[in-house]
């Protein structure tokens, strides 16, 4: 059944490579291009988006579960909230996006080292009921150089 | 404007070293020219004038080397380069790591190894040396530039590594002391650098980096000889070299990549050893397209097959480590990444690098002059775009045109190959090895090809003004897991298949032999590992079919003959990779999860239900108060935090491990010291601590510890007042310390009655822990107390007055008064997680290189054979 499939009337194959029976090659080919397509399609796809919290808010209505990255810089005049005391897997503090909104955010983790020392951080996560939820926090630190 | 004399400055080093540069940039363009020119038969004499300047381009590329090694080891701190990344005191090995901690010392690393190779090459590639010493001397000038850092009117060419101090940073002379000492004196202030980032100081980071470069550099080699091809017009024979170069750029690759994992692994807290992070997936593209290529040449070896996508692929792969280089030096991966990147300014050159390239390579591949001046016509057109377009309007047309030249010119270069080799698709057997090889590189070629576009999407964002976020883990192993499972199976059996065709009976019986061992051996696998999930199930058989059929292969074809082995030692190894990845990602467990703490509930929802969303959450981080024994992982782990130990600037943390079977007998004990350091230009820096068992690692690191407290002194409240004899027995108001009176001391009481001092000794027991409080009275002239604090205990214990009996005045009664607050402990936060089987992949990855190494010592001598035959 599959000598059928050899397509003898391609014009793309050259005379003298022309045989009869079944090329596997073009079931490689064909499998090949709809793998790449799908990657493509995966790339267009349902993706992750860099959004102000407002954005955030409006996507969490019909999408909660829906990650987001939020590139915010720390409001550090607002006090964090960290008592491992009391739960060291709560970690709390306020962030402005790049339009200046300010949110409270928790993070359900330790306090990442080095927070003190960053002030621009992207937030990975969900938006909530009146905060946003990190799941992950990337800490872009600042220029290595100080002076003494 | 007044002159400053600066003292102390070593300035003529500076210099010489920038010097070097500028001769090893004009020479490896001399060397570029002459050597290209004399391809041509007409002026092969000037051959040996093309080796000239590429020694005198060696030698220059050497002394700049030595000379900002120098700069580093003498603490020149009037450097930049030596003051950003170096301090005192850091140990000699360390000054390597810092060597190569910025941009331009990497890039001088990959121009010392196109030395290493072009030196090697020189010698090694007889009649192939003028165009491919050319093509190195080419990327030598391009990778010089970007030293140089001069500037032409508004553009600055390249970043120099002896740019000093008080030029590249101006403020440092404007701060105020240096008003007192004079800004000539600069150098007193500047005694120490910044330092190193101490996660980089790992003992890997001394020889992961020099390993990942030769890697990228070696990937022109293979690249070299594919331009010859096209150049000369040998368009077959460049293969032959080309074949082991890819074989070597592969292992040492790999090595890298694998090196940086296991760096990652052992010193950083994100807990694994891959986390298909841009830079991580940077490394990776051109090593999935190189391994793709190397597939093809062996194919193209064999058979004469795929002349077109062998050529390509091998190109590609080259370009592939420019494009890598474009992402992780250019800052444009910004957001996207956990690396922080310091963008040079140098997107532009490198840009222009991977252009320069991709031109020339296109226009080698046109056969008739008329095609070839239409191709120029077009990129000039582009670089006109380019530079004269509004850069204050949208971007987007100019990116969408640039993009269909790009995609166009490929396509046309791809074409042009078709057509100079004559050739169109092949035809290939069912049982012929050459098309299940070329299976399995369709596979690679498609798994590097996701992975790249998805690294990619910043560049996209740039491009077409989107703002798409990078995808987190899970996306790329579900999509990666399928690649491996047909990679895997594949290189199981693809050694049993023939060339050109091959018995079907023949094929089947070895390899149906095999399966059914590796069925029976996963089912054992199965329990040992206990991984009962169906979708990791394939991926276990696969990888251990790829093991048992190697190995067989070994036995019964290659009659034990190890030297021949490479290729299926290689696959046997990445075949125990993917069981390693497999078993040490899907049964990473942690151990520190903490669904029971104090306060687990306290997270509510406005309306004051617990929050779901939280008990979902990570929670992966538990207090461990010093001294007081845990239970962890369903009460088969005790964790106790004995102690801490200062080692400036390092704190260490002494954790005792105590494992337990079902029946609560003890297995293990073992102590960990992870560390913190508060480093004082860096911030805080965690050093996980790894206990390596031969089937399993226990990894620990230290999230946070009292001593980084910030909270504010607590005031006492609380208060409650009780009148005690000695032995009375009392408690706090809120009950939760129980005091005992012990004794009173005293410790000055005069026979005339004029001073009376007194101090009680008061037993404290406060959840569990006992202390002694000491509060002292005194009656002089006027009466004085002495408060006695305990803050582990958070209590305040005050004597009051002294009531007594008038009666009896050995009967006295004290009155005592409390108060407390919230305890101050010494605890540290801890994560641990557990790897089990993690030495398989390991174990795997070095058996791997070890078939590679066989296989290059094997392709050397063939290609040696061939060559002399030619």
């Amino acid at each position: 059944m599959e000598q059928y499939l050899s397509d003898s009337n391609n014009p793309t194959i050259p005379q003298r490579v022309k045989q009869k029976g079944f090329k596997p090659i073009y079931l490689v080919l064909l499998i090949v291009i709809s793998v790449a397509l799908a990657i493509g399609v995966s790339f267009y796809g349902d993706t992750s988006k860099y959004v102000c919290f407002a954005e955030a808010d409006e996507i969490a209505k019909t999408r909660p579960n829906l990650q987001l990255h939020v590139v915010t810089t720390l409001n550090k005049n607002r006090a964090e909230v960290y008592n491992p005391q009391q739960d060291p897997n709560y970690y709390e503090f306020y962030a402005n996006d790049t339009t200046g909104a300010e949110r409270k955010v928790i993070f359900y983790n330790a306090k990442p080292q080095d927070m003190d020392r960053t002030d621009k951080v992207v937030l990975i996560g969900y938006s909530r009921n009146g905060y946003f939820e990190a799941k992950d926090i990337l800490k872009k630190c600042p220029s290595k150089y100080e002076k003494k | 404007m007044e002159t400053i004399l600066f003292k102390n400055e070593h300035l003529a080093i500076g210099n010489f070293g920038h010097l070097a540069v500028v001769i090893a940039v004009f020479s490896a363009l001399f060397a570029a020219i002459t050597y290209a020119v004399s391809t041509n038969i007409k002026y092969k004499d000037l051959l040996s004038l093309g080796r000239l300047f590429f020694v005198i381009q060696s030698i220059a590329v050497l002394a700049v080397f030595f000379t900002l090694f120098a700069i580093i080891q003498n603490h020149y701190y009037e450097y930049h380069y030596a003051y950003k990344h170096s301090s005192n005191d850091l140990p000699i090995y360390y000054m390597i790591s810092c060597f190569w901690e910025g941009q331009e010392g990497s890039f001088l690393l990959w121009m010392f190894w196109h030395v290493v190779l072009g030196l090697i090459l020189m010698k090694k590639a007889k009649t192939w040396e003028a165009p491919v010493l050319a093509v190195i001397a080419l990327a030598q000038f391009v990778l010089g530039t970007m030293l140089l850092g001069i500037h032409i009117g508004e553009v600055k060419i390249g970043s120099s590594p002896f740019v000093l101090l008080r030029e590249h940073s101006p403020e440092a002379l404007l701060i105020p002391v240096l008003e007192k000492i004079g800004k000539g004196n600069y150098l007193e202030i500047y005694k120490d650098g910044n330092g190193l980032n101490p996660l980089l100081q790992n003992y890997w980071m001394v020889i992961h980096p020099p390993t990942l470069f030769l890697g990228f550099a070696s990937t022109i080699v293979p690249f070299a000889f594919a331009f010859a091809g096209l150049w000369t017009k040998r368009m077959k024979d460049w293969t032959i070299p080309a074949l082991p170069w890819a074989l070597v750029s592969v292992m040492v690759l790999g090595t890298g990549i694998i090196m940086g994992g296991y760096w990652a692994y052992e010193s950083l807290t994100f807990g694994g050893y891959w986390a298909w992070d841009p830079v991580e997936n940077a490394s990776l593209m051109p090593w999935l397209l190189m391994i793709t290529a190397l597939h093809l040449l062996l194919i193209n070896k064999s058979t004469g097959k795929y002349p077109v996508l062998t050529i390509v692929l091998t190109i590609f792969s080259f370009f592939m480590v420019l494009y890598a280089t474009f992402l992780t030096r250019s800052g444009v991966l910004g957001n996207a990444s956990v690396h922080s990147f310091t963008d040079l300014g140098l997107s532009g050159q490198l840009l222009l690098f991977l252009f320069l390239f991709i031109v020339l390579t296109y226009a080698l591949s046109f056969k008739q002059k008329k095609h070839a001046a239409i191709f120029f016509s077009i990129v000039f057109v582009a670089l006109m775009l380019l530079i004269f377009w509004p850069f204050n309007s949208s971007i987007v047309p100019i990116s969408i045109i640039g993009s269909i030249i790009l995609f166009g010119s490929t396509i046309w270069f791809i074409a042009n190959l078709f057509n100079r080799y004559d050739t169109g698709l092949e035809n290939d057997k069912a049982y012929s090895r050459e098309l299940w090889m070329l299976i399995g590189s369709m596979v690679l070629l498609l798994s590097g090809l996701h992975i790249i576009t998805q690294t990619s999407i910043p560049v996209f964002n740039k491009l077409f003004n989107t703002s798409r976020a990078p995808r987190g883990e899970d996306y790329y192993n579900m999509w990666q897991m399928p690649f491996a499972v047909l990679i895997v199976f594949l290189t199981a059996v693809g050694q049993y298949f023939k060339y050109k065709n091959s018995d079907a009976k023949k094929f089947w019986e070895p390899v149906i032999t095999a399966l059914l061992i590796a069925v029976m051996m996963s089912v054992g696998a199965l329990y040992l590992f206990q991984l009962w999930n169906i979708k990791y199930l394939l991926l276990l058989i696969g990888g251990i079919f790829s093991v048992v059929a190697n190995t067989h292969y070994i036995r019964i074809v290659l009659k034990g003959k190890i030297k021949l082995a490479g290729a299926s030692i290689a696959h046997a190894g990445f075949g125990l990779m993917m069981i390693g990845v497999l078993v040490s990602s899907a049964n990473k467990k942690i151990l520190s999860n903490n669904l029971s703490g104090q306060g687990f509930f306290a997270e509510q929802t406005e309306d004051g239900k617990v929050d779901q969303n939280a008990i979902a959450s990570n929670r992966e981080n538990i207090l461990l108060a010093k001294g007081r024994p845990v239970r962890l992982a369903d009460n088969t782990l005790e964790a106790t935090y004995i102690s801490s130990k200062d080692e400036a600037p390092n704190r260490y943390f002494e954790v005792a491990y105590k494992f337990f079977d079902d029946n609560g007998k003890l297995k293990d004990s073992f102590t960990l010291h992870p560390n913190s350091q508060n480093n004082p230009k860096m911030g805080l820096v965690n050093n996980p601590d790894t206990k390596h068992f031969l089937t399993r690692d226990i990894f620990t690191h230290i999230t946070f510890e009292s001593g980084l407290e910030k909270v504010e002194e607590q005031n006492f409240d609380h208060f409650k007042t009780d009148t005690v004899n000695i032995g009375g027995v009392f408690v706090t108001e809120d009950g939760t310390r129980q005091l005992t009176l012990s004794k009173i001391n005293v410790i000055e009481a005069p026979k005339d009655l004029k001073k009376l001092h007194l101090q009680a000794e008061i037993i404290v027991n406060s959840l569990g822990d006992t202390f002694i409080a000491r509060p002292e009275f005194i009656s002089e002239d006027r009466i004085r107390i002495k408060e006695s604090i305990i803050n582990e205990a958070g209590i305040m214990v005050i004597m009051d007055r002294i009531i007594q009996d008038e009666n009896n005045s050995q009967n006295m009664k004290f009155i005592v008064t409390t108060a407390t607050r919230r305890p101050k402990i010494d605890y540290i936060i801890l994560k641990a997680i557990e790897f089990p089987y993690i030495n398989l992949l390991w174990g795997g990855t070095l058996i791997m290189i070890f078939g590679f190494i066989l296989s290059i010592v094997q392709r050397f001598k063939e290609s040696k054979r061939r060559t002399a035959l030619e």
